[in-house]
């Protein structure tokens, strides 16, 4: 592989990640301003005195003009500084870095979920065909369409509620306890992914048939390589391009779909910091979530796209 | 699904969004009870006569909340669509019609679109602004624009290079009119899919939204919080879950079945070839060649196929067969040419040869005997052990015939390897060697490049190296030569023959050039729709052919054509299987067609011992010539 040309390819995704970073802070900020009425007044819930409304509206800087507003926010968040939470007075930041790791966690055990699990149902429709095919494809139907919190419910109610085999609620950190850990995520893991293994196995599905069909694959044939290599290594790996691409747009949504199930099972996660902030109208924390989880996205997609740039020799090789 | 199933399905998922509008309409029309109406003597019930779906905590019938909150998940979700289409299609337009800068601009506002962490961008958003859905779903509307934009953008660039498109293009016609007359139309129903699924995407938000309480306020109904409200009573009464999540699914599988039925609609009207999985066809096993003659020729032939018929299965039961009664050999060392117009069944013959048939083909009648051995009915990995070092496989176009991913080198390694290289250190050294041997200049440079950094004859030459790994027997190359330049083509036959004449190797040659046959094939196999009518010594067939088809196909070649006259074609087009005529197969193109042609099927005769044809007036001419 030829270092300059992935250097550069690299170097235009960061680009390009910054320039949409740019843009989510701007709209975040722009979201205050759109705020119905005065954001202090809505903070405090309509229960604000006057001169506590002040007070806030100086606290968050809502006295300034709009665009030194603006010059204050983006250089807080260059340094990651996101404001502080209105109501615990904690900073922002401490309050996420403190729950990101459970819906991380959360979400990349269901992102490996729905490579593992969709990767094979998708090769198994793929060079099976016939019923397995639409089993398959039936099964990535219908995990398409099952909302994930109420697949987490059904989940507890069968596996907590009736088999009691699973613990319903409850959390305990990865790095700690790996065990105990599994233990509560099995089930919270099974309901983010079944959206992402039904979008993984319906793409590998459609690459892998294509690929199969491909005139390389009659070259490698004719040429008396075995069944085995032609369908996991070479047609797999040509495969394995737009499966990635889908991969990283279903962590995005693996993403939200943690912040929903960590509801059900109470996981206490950027869903609950969320929903909190939701109910006492914390808006710096809200900002400060979108900015966050934006930078995460970001950074696995520069990672899905390093790997795309491994994959495809025709980046690493120009 | 199954394509049985679909049917039933679009049709069913047509109902239920009906119902579902009616419900948003007139909800009262569908719902015996009020949605707020509370019964606190039939709480958290099981359906039962009066409440058909049960009860809630509070009494209130199910099957009324769910109807009467129908209207805010899909509005919601409408909104979201409409945004997305608004903002999707007409930035897809520009940036496919216009291309340049304002297609990279756009393509990028996509790219950054589909990396928003779509759920939190919303809570935020619906959090922010005080709880206001339809804006949370504008927002939504136009993160799911992306989804229109690429998916527009592509179409549009597809139509736009069609030539009637440029025409209009060069008649002055104004852009926005070439795109509402042309253009428009055409992206529709990819439209109209997309625009399925991002209903779906919607309708699994807005519950979602409302599962955490945002949306309409309580005590008004809505499908999420009634998920919510169950999950709160799940240990006591388990059933609250089944109304709402079954709604919820059933409304998502109905817009992406219609999206389906959409989706499928064009592809059945282009759908030609049968794509159908392997079945087991039960068809007469016909015409059994002379057993005398066929004995001796699969001993002394390297290749021998005789009578071999494939078929395809089709929706309607009646096998389409493809390919009959072919009969030609292959003799040690020599090289054979198949000939015909596209469509006779050449690559056909070449893949049944090489037990590569597309899926669905079965080989129904005939045998396939390779140095003595019948190999007709090998299974896969059977197969795997034949080809390559008995017989290998060339096809047609080099750009697309070497796996994109891997490195020359490592594909000729694998290879070599696969035949019986001990070390990778010795497969390296053998595979800078095959491709020596295969005429590449600096074996070293090009072992390290990938397909996409190959050029066509080059990419052919690696493709033959490929196919020498086994040192095979029989090398088939399918018109290894028809993709590229003149010049190429000569220097690639020189190698064929080369490796034919040096290796021992026997060729057998798939081309519709009468040129290419006469630069090295000794003997030559003609086919017509499905059948060899003629197979002659290469020399004998360009003085005398001895067939009609052969004599038309000769004529028409460039090479025979003087410069005076026009270039001369045949007439008409080879009939596809399925529409062949029960007589001779040509006689309606045949100039000397009789009644005695179209009667019933013509045998392949032998008038000579080294000469057939599969024509009624060539016994009598080939006994007339001196």
């Amino acid at each position: 592989m030829y270092a300059g040309a992935v250097i550069k390819y690299a170097a235009q995704r960061i680009a390009l990640s910054l320039v949409l970073l740019w843009v989510v802070v701007t709209f975040t900020f722009l979201l205050l301003q759109f705020v119905p009425g005065d954001p202090a007044a809505v903070i405090l819930g309509g229960q604000g005195t006057p001169s506590q409304i002040a007070q806030l509206r100086g606290q968050l800087g809502l006295d300034r003009p709009v665009i030194a507003q603006y010059g204050t926010w983006l250089g807080n968040v260059l340094h990651a500084d996101l404001g502080r939470s209105v109501i615990s007075g904690q900073s922002v930041s401490s309050i996420l870095n403190q729950r990101a790791p459970v819906t991380i966690s959360l979400a990349l055990a269901a992102t490996l979920v729905s490579v593992v699990v969709g990767v094979g149902m998708g090769i198994l429709a793929a060079v099976r065909g016939g019923w397995v095919d639409r089993t398959v494809r039936f099964a990535a139907g219908l995990g398409a369409a099952v909302p994930n919190f109420w697949l987490g419910a059904l989940l507890v109610l069968v596996f907590s509620v009736w088999l009691g085999i699973l613990p319903s609620v409850g959390y305990t950190s990865l790095f700690r306890a790996p065990v105990s850990w599994a233990r509560y995520m099995v089930l919270p893991i099974a309901a983010v992914a079944a959206a992402s293994v039904a979008g993984v196995a319906r793409q590998t599905r459609a690459s892998m048939s294509m690929e199969l069909q491909s005139d390389y694959v009659q070259t490698l044939r004719g040429a008396g390589l075995s069944r085995r290599s032609i369908v996991y290594k070479h047609a797999l790996r040509n495969a394995s391009i737009p499966i990635v691409t889908v991969v990283g747009w279903l962590f995005v949504g693996l993403l939200g779909g943690a912040v929903l199930v960590e509801q059900v099972f109470a996981l206490p996660g950027l869903g609950q910091a969320t929903v909190q902030a939701i109910s006492t109208n914390d808006i710096p924390v809200l900002q400060g979530l979108v900015i966050y989880t934006t930078v995460i996205v970001l950074i696995v997609n520069l990672v899905i796209d390093l790997t795309q740039a491994w994959l495809n020799p025709k980046v690493g090789h120009p | 699904m199954t394509r049985r199933l679909r049917q039933p399905a679009t049709a069913l998922s047509a109902l239920w969004l009906a119902l579902l509008a009616v419900a948003c309409a007139v909800p009262s029309l569908l719902s015996a009870h009020g949605p707020y109406a509370q019964n606190l003597s039939h709480s958290l019930s099981h359906p039962t006569l009066q409440h058909w779906l049960g009860t809630d905590k509070l009494g209130r019938d199910l099957l009324a909340q769910l109807i009467y909150g129908t209207r805010s998940v899909i509005v919601a979700t409408l909104v979201a669509g409409a945004v997305a289409i608004v903002i999707g299609v007409p930035l897809g337009l520009i940036a496919g019609y216009s291309s340049g800068w304002r297609e990279v601009v756009i393509s990028r506002i996509a790219d950054g679109l589909m990396a928003l962490p779509v759920i939190i961008v919303l809570l935020a958003v619906a959090g922010i602004l005080g709880n206001n859905l339809t804006l949370a779903m504008a927002v939504l509307g136009v993160i799911l624009s992306a989804g229109f934009i690429r998916l527009v953008r592509t179409s549009t660039q597809a139509i736009r290079s069609e030539l009637f498109v440029d025409a209009a293009r060069a008649q002055g016609v104004p852009p926005v009119r070439i795109v509402t007359r042309h253009v428009l139309p055409n992206i529709l129903s990819p439209v109209i899919v997309q625009l399925s699924f991002g209903l779906g995407v919607g309708i699994l938000a807005v519950a979602g939204l409302s599962f955490l309480g945002l949306g309409p306020a309580p005590p008004a109904p809505t499908w999420g919080s009634m998920v919510f409200q169950a999950t709160q009573n799940l240990s006591v009464a388990p059933w609250q879950l089944v109304p709402s999540g079954v709604a919820i699914m059933l409304t998502v599988l109905a817009f992406n079945f219609i999206g389906d039925a959409v989706i499928d609609r064009p592809r059945a009207r282009v759908r030609r070839k049968p794509q159908v999985a392997i079945s087991p066809l039960t068809m007469p096993t016909g015409h059994a060649p002379d057993a005398a003659v066929a004995d001796d020729r699969v001993r002394t032939g390297l290749l021998v196929v005789e009578g071999l018929t494939v078929a395809f299965p089709t929706p309607t039961g009646q096998p389409l067969v493809v390919l009959d009664n072919v009969s030609f050999a292959v003799g040690p060392g020599e090289a054979v040419a198949l000939v015909g117009e596209s469509g006779c069944g050449k690559t056909m013959t070449s893949r049944a040869v090489v037990g590569m048939l597309p899926v669905g083909g079965v080989i129904s009648a005939g045998h396939i005997h390779f140095a003595g051995n019948d190999v007709t009915a090998l299974s896969e990995s059977q197969w795997s052990g034949v080809r390559g070092c008995e017989i290998a496989y060339v096809a047609q176009d080099p750009l697309v015939a070497l796996d994109p991913c891997f490195s020359v080198r490592s594909l000729l390694v694998e290879a070599l390897r696969r035949h019986g290289t001990k070390s990778r250190t010795a497969a390296r050294v053998a595979a800078a060697e095959l491709l020596a041997r295969v005429g590449i200049p600096e074996p070293a440079s090009v072992l390290g490049r990938f397909a996409h950094q190959l050029s066509g004859g080059m990419a052919q030459r690696v493709a033959i190296a490929l196919a020498l790994t086994g040192s095979p027997k029989l090398l088939i190359a399918d018109e290894p030569t028809s993709a590229l330049d003149v010049t190429v083509q000569a220097e690639l036959l020189d190698l064929l023959r080369s490796l034919q004449q040096e290796m021992g190797m026997a060729v057998l040659l798939v081309s519709h050039d009468f040129g290419v046959v006469a630069d090295f094939c000794s003997r030559a196999v003609v086919m017509y729709a499905g059948q060899v009518v003629e197979e002659s010594p290469a020399l004998e067939l360009f003085r005398a052919p001895a067939h009609p088809y052969s004599e038309r196909l000769l004529s028409a070649t460039p090479h025979n054509a003087s410069r005076e006259r026009e270039l001369p074609t045949i007439e008409g087009m080879v009939p596809p299987p399925g529409l062949w005529p029960t007589g001779c197969h040509f006689a309606p193109r045949c100039p000397r067609a009789e009644a005695a042609c179209t009667l019933g099927p013509i045998p392949l005769a032998a008038p000579t011992v080294e000469r057939s044809s599969r024509c009624i007036f060539a016994l009598q001419e080939l006994e007339a010539q001196p």
